[in-house]
């Protein structure tokens, strides 16, 4: 009886699957720009389905014959409900009309920074640039990359430091994407601004766990950045006035509903007004994005991005220094048919670094290039399966540091750092399955390989040991070089494979709720060398080869998902993760113009875990969030033998942004259609420091004795930032312009940045001498559209 | 180069910064010997007159220096020749006037102290003469600072890692001012290694009198200073800086080897001039 019970279920199984299939196709774009919006939802509520729309723009969704409701809804954007009678293959192009801003009228919106109950991604953080806009910001001015950190498990090394740290994870370990092209340097003026133009940008995307297979290369968090295609309809433009840089935009049709371009350029300019302070000193950063997007056919789409950010200092005669990224991006989008889709891109992208010392006579320069070529496919089955797969492969040419005296009598000697070459490539493949109503998951693999590719040469060193350990005086010391070898360009000298599995699964408790479970294995094969506590500009990206090894990451997370009658979410997750191969520096290494950094590396590797909550407001005219981290973020180089001390003697160790608590509290409320008001409150625990415990004379220095690494804490942090818009607009004006006042750090608290021990010049005792940086920073920007 | 760090460090807080002194609480670490134990050979002395120095570590916030009175002393050449120093009344400061300084001679520091054994060995480490200083005013970062400019005699050795140490002593104001250089970047040059100071103009007046000095330094030493010097040099704590670490010098107890000693032993050839600040800059040889 049973086997044809089994039977019966089988061959209802297959008449399901006989039954008549069609499928639902096309492309989402706002009406009036004809730009493409990315995560519009779409859905049939009888069959509790749906999909959302991919990074340009395209959707899928076959269903059986019938006749649906469909329901389309996206943030800023009118609602539409329609029928339509799925009989055949339909392509079904929407164009969404932006809501009026309205606010007595009830316009129906969806917010694609709400949580997905259903859909297995989790640890993933989407934020509209309109809500990173409306945040106060220090000095007015509107940054991606300190917006991120108010969200749970991102934070940075504090202001001033350069980018960002996810999970517990370092700066190097973040895959930062604009356009899908790699950037290097995240920040202007060593973190105090981020490189992206806000105007610039559509939306974004952090992926905190959870990684798809599609992404690899970096082990810690993936920063998925899109930038704006260009109004197809007319042209317009945008820009603002803020207190250190000002922007401008420009957005236009290059052939009606067809082609567009877009330029926006960014610019501080203190450094114009220090001539009339009889100031021969420079100092200013630069962006410039552009965009061209061209539509050949209903299948065929093409664009080329390219990106271009400075930063320059200048003291004449003495200093120069100048340093950036840039890349370019071709981009061929294809609909082969309605259920697949694919993109192919190649990219060009650098970050390359000079400083001339005038004192010293000498120029440097040093920087990381690269090839990329991406072939990504997006093949949507049917309303339940949808697959992905893709190659890549990225060429990268190091060059860790050039040297050319700039004088005769200068004593510097040219020399050249021996460069580096590596090919990264990978293949992955991944399927989102909905498995019923209530489950649903993700798998996917992506294999990668790395190749060093022969360079002029590399040390041997007596018992391949790079570094030993002087046991006598407790110190590690450069290894004893044997020889050499010398490599042709074709040779590979180290070559790496892995697999990388990542998992995700959904459950859903009931229609608002859910519980998630993820697993992601990376792997990292270039390595940002870096021993200070923030990375600098100078510091230089080196790939693994015979004497480092790849970074390899293991993360798992769990989480609990909840809606509130469609106007609140709270998300819960727990994350715990380890990278073998994290490599760490003995005491003292010189790490500029290293041509050997294989002497003053150990290995290591670290670890963090924490809880995230999350809780927020999305509708509405009071929205926000709060958001709370516990975490823990430590560090681990053992000696190689038990005899060697390791790193801060073989034991764990916090890492420099590792922050036990990390609260931040975020709102906007809307008052009437001319104002709104926003504001943002953090506190956090203290960075991890390390004092002195004591002190000693030597040849009359005072030096002060150190305890063990990270093993104190500075103050806690905490700060509130306000700020209020004002739109002074009558309706039927060719420009719009708005009024941003802002207050970062209202109540003026000195927050300690660092704490340095030293020599009071006067009375040459001891002291503590704590740094701040920004105390209360009142600032206005003037927003303008037209 | 490691100094680009700082001036980021310093482009950052004279940017936008504020400092301020703060009441911190500190831990209490072990006390340890330190041993200064710097023999200077000047060009043109004997050498005979040396001392060195034993004092212990003390909480950060204390001003005085402990001494470390009551140690036997001693060096102990390749010869089995040794040379003793004895204590000044309980000063922790130990002299000799027969010490025998030959260079590249290899040397032994032995002291017994509170029962336990310390001892380190070292090379006298030759060193170049200065062959003029050279003084500019209104340069540096804020372009009115006064640079001095210190540049040596011989050209650097090519093929041959060499190091470099230099103290310059503002005698007015009882400052010392330490450098250590690699030629790592001017390997086998064709023109002098200098040593090159700024100093704020409201400090320098004309007529102040410096006190250069370019001292033998082996790679041990080297190392051991350019820790130091980083972990004490201003924006050492920065936004740019390494994290700090107990710097090791190459003298270890025989008796107990997690009780070790700070300090160095380090053998130098010296050649010293003295620099008085003019008006308007410029330069003065030095050549006999």
């Amino acid at each position: 009886m049973k086997k044809h019970l089994l039977l019966l279920s089988l061959i209802s199984t297959l008449l399901t699957y006989s039954q008549e299939k069609f499928t639902l196709t096309g492309t989402v774009k706002d009406q009036s720009s004809l730009e493409s919006l990315i995560g519009v939802n779409i859905i049939i509520p009888e069959l509790q389905t749906g999909t959302t729309s991919n990074e340009y723009g395209f959707y899928s969704l076959t269903l059986p014959k019938g006749n649906y409701n469909i329901e389309i809804s996206y943030l800023g954007f009118e609602s539409i409900k329609t029928n339509i009678n799925l009989d055949k293959n339909i392509s079904y192009n929407i164009s969404l009309k932006e809501a009026t801003e309205d606010l007595d009228e009830v316009v129906l919106k969806q917010n694609i920074e709400r949580v997905k109950i259903k859909n297995p991604e989790m640890s993933v953080n989407t934020l509209a640039i309109e809500t990173i806009k409306k945040m106060p910001v220090v000095f007015g001015e509107v940054d991606i990359i300190k917006s991120i950190t108010l969200l749970p498990g991102v934070t940075n090394g504090g202001e001033g430091t350069s980018g960002f740290n996810v999970r517990g994870g370092a700066a190097d370990q973040n895959l930062i994407l604009l356009d899908e092209a790699n950037v290097f340097n995240s920040s202007h003026l060593f973190g105090f601004f981020s490189v992206f133009n806000p105007d610039a940008i559509k939306n974004l995307k952090l992926y905190k766990g959870g990684i798809p297979a599609r992404y690899g290369g970096r082990v810690s968090s993936v920063l998925d950045i899109y930038q704006k295609e260009g109004n197809k309809n007319e042209f317009h433009g945008s820009g603002g006035i803020g207190s250190i840089s000002s922007r401008l935009l420009l957005e236009g049709p290059i052939k009606k509903e067809k082609g567009s371009f877009l330029v926006g350029g960014r610019s501080s300019y203190a450094h114009l007004f220090l001539p009339l302070f009889d100031l021969d000193n420079t100092a200013y950063f630069y962006d410039l994005n552009t965009k061209l997007s061209y539509k050949l056919n209903v299948n065929n789409s093409l664009y080329l991005s390219t990106y271009w950010g400075r930063d320059v200092f200048k003291i004449p005669g003495t200093f120069n220094n100048s340093f950036g990224n840039m890349f370019y991006n071709l981009r061929w989008n294809h609909i082969h048919n309605d259920k697949l889709f694919s993109n192919l891109s190649l990219i060009y992208s650098d970050y390359d670094y000079f400083l001339n010392l005038g004192f010293i006579e000498f120029d440097w320069t040093s920087g990381i290039k690269n090839f990329n070529l991406k072939y990504d496919f997006k093949n949507y089955i049917s309303n339940k399966l949808k697959l992905e797969y893709g190659v890549n492969s990225i060429y990268y040419d190091f060059n860790p540091g050039i040297i050319e005296p700039t004088t005769q009598n200068s004593p510097v000697q040219p020399d050249e750092l021996t460069k580096k070459y590596a090919l990264e490539s990978a293949a992955y493949f991944g399927a989102d399955y909905k498995v019923s109503n209530k489950v649903s998951f993700y798998a996917g693999l992506r294999y990668s390989n790395f190749l060093r590719l022969g360079q002029e040469y590399i040390n041997v060193y007596e018992n391949n040991n790079t570094v030993v350990f002087n046991q006598e005086q407790g110190i590690y010391e450069t290894g004893n070089i044997i020889g050499s070898k010398a490599y042709e360009r074709s040779d590979v000298i180290k070559s790496f494979n892995n697999l990388e599995p990542r998992a995700a699964i959904s459950y859903a408790l009931t229609n608002n709720a859910s519980i998630k479970a993820s697993y992601n294995r990376m792997a990292q094969y270039i390595h940002l060398l870096s021993n200070t506590n923030s990375p600098n500009p100078l510091d230089v990206w080196t790939p693994s080869g015979e004497f480092i090894d790849p970074q390899l990451l293991n993360q798992f997370a769990i989480g609990y998902f909840k809606r509130f009658n469609n106007t609140y979410s709270l998300e819960i997750e727990s994350f715990y993760k380890d990278v073998q191969n994290r490599i760490d520096y003995v005491d003292g290494a010189d790490l500029i113009g290293n041509n050997a950094i294989e002497q003053v590396i150990l290995n290591g590797e670290s670890r963090a875990y924490g809880l995230e909550i999350l809780f927020k407001k999305t509708e509405g005219r009071f929205k926000g969030w709060l958001s709370y981290t516990l975490s823990k973020s430590e560090q681990l180089t053992k000696g190689r033998t038990p005899e060697e001390s390791g790193i801060n003697n073989s034991q764990w160790y916090s890492t420099p942004y590792d922050k036990t608590h990390d609260i931040s509290l975020t709102n906007s409320f809307e008052i009437n259609k001319k104002w709104s008001l926003a504001s943002n409150f953090i506190f956090q625990t203290g960075l991890a420091a390390t004092f002195p415990e004591g002190q000693y004379q030597y040849n009359n220095v005072t030096v002060p004795i150190f305890e063990q690494r990270n093993a104190s804490r500075l103050p806690s942090y905490h700060r509130l930032d306000v700020s209020a818009i004002y739109k002074p607009n009558k309706p039927n004006k060719k420009i719009k312009g708005e009024w941003v006042f802002s207050v970062y750090n209202v109540y003026n608290r000195m927050n300690a940045n660092s704490i340095s021990f030293g020599q009071n010049e006067d009375s040459r005792q001891n002291e503590a001498v704590k740094l701040s940086i920004f105390g209360v920073v009142p600032s206005v920007t003037y927003n303008f559209k037209f | 180069m490691n100094n680009i760090k700082y001036l980021y460090a310093f482009l950052v807080i004279f940017m936008f910064s504020c400092e301020e002194v703060i009441e911190l609480d500190l831990n209490d670490g072990q006390q340890r010997l330190v041993i200064d134990a710097g023999i200077n050979w000047e060009k043109g002395t004997d050498g005979k007159n040396q001392e060195i120095k034993l004092t212990l570590s003390s909480p950060y916030y204390q001003n005085e220096t402990l001494p470390a009175s009551g140690a036997n002393v001693q060096i102990i050449n390749s010869n089995n020749d040794i040379f003793n120093f004895n204590e000044i009344n309980n000063t922790g400061l130990y002299t000799t006037s027969t010490f025998n300084p030959v260079l590249n001679e290899s040397y032994t520091l032995e002291i017994e102290y509170k029962g336990q054994i310390y001892s380190g060995s070292e090379t006298l480490i030759p060193a170049s003469e200065i062959d003029r200083v050279e003084q500019t005013n209104d340069t540096g970062f804020t372009g009115e600072d006064i640079e001095i400019k210190a540049f040596l005699k011989d050209l650097d050795t090519p093929g041959v890692e060499n190091y470099y140490f230099f103290e310059e002593y503002f005698i007015r104001k009882d400052e010392y001012i330490y450098g250590v250089g690699d030629d790592q970047f001017v390997d086998g040059s064709n023109n002098q290694v200098f040593s090159v100071n700024f100093y704020n103009s409201d400090t320098l007046r004309t007529g102040d009198k410096l006190r250069l000095k370019n001292l033998g330094c082996s790679k041990r030493y080297y190392q051991f200073m350019f820790l130091l010097l980083s972990q004490t040099a201003d924006g050492a704590g920065g936004p740019f800086s390494t994290t700090p670490a107990t710097v090791r010098g190459n003298i270890v107890n025989k008796s107990d080897e997690d009780n070790y000693p700070f300090g160095f032993f380090r053998l130098s050839e010296t050649d010293t001039v003295e620099y008085t600040v003019t008006e308007d800059g410029g330069s003065q040889e030095y050549n006999e």
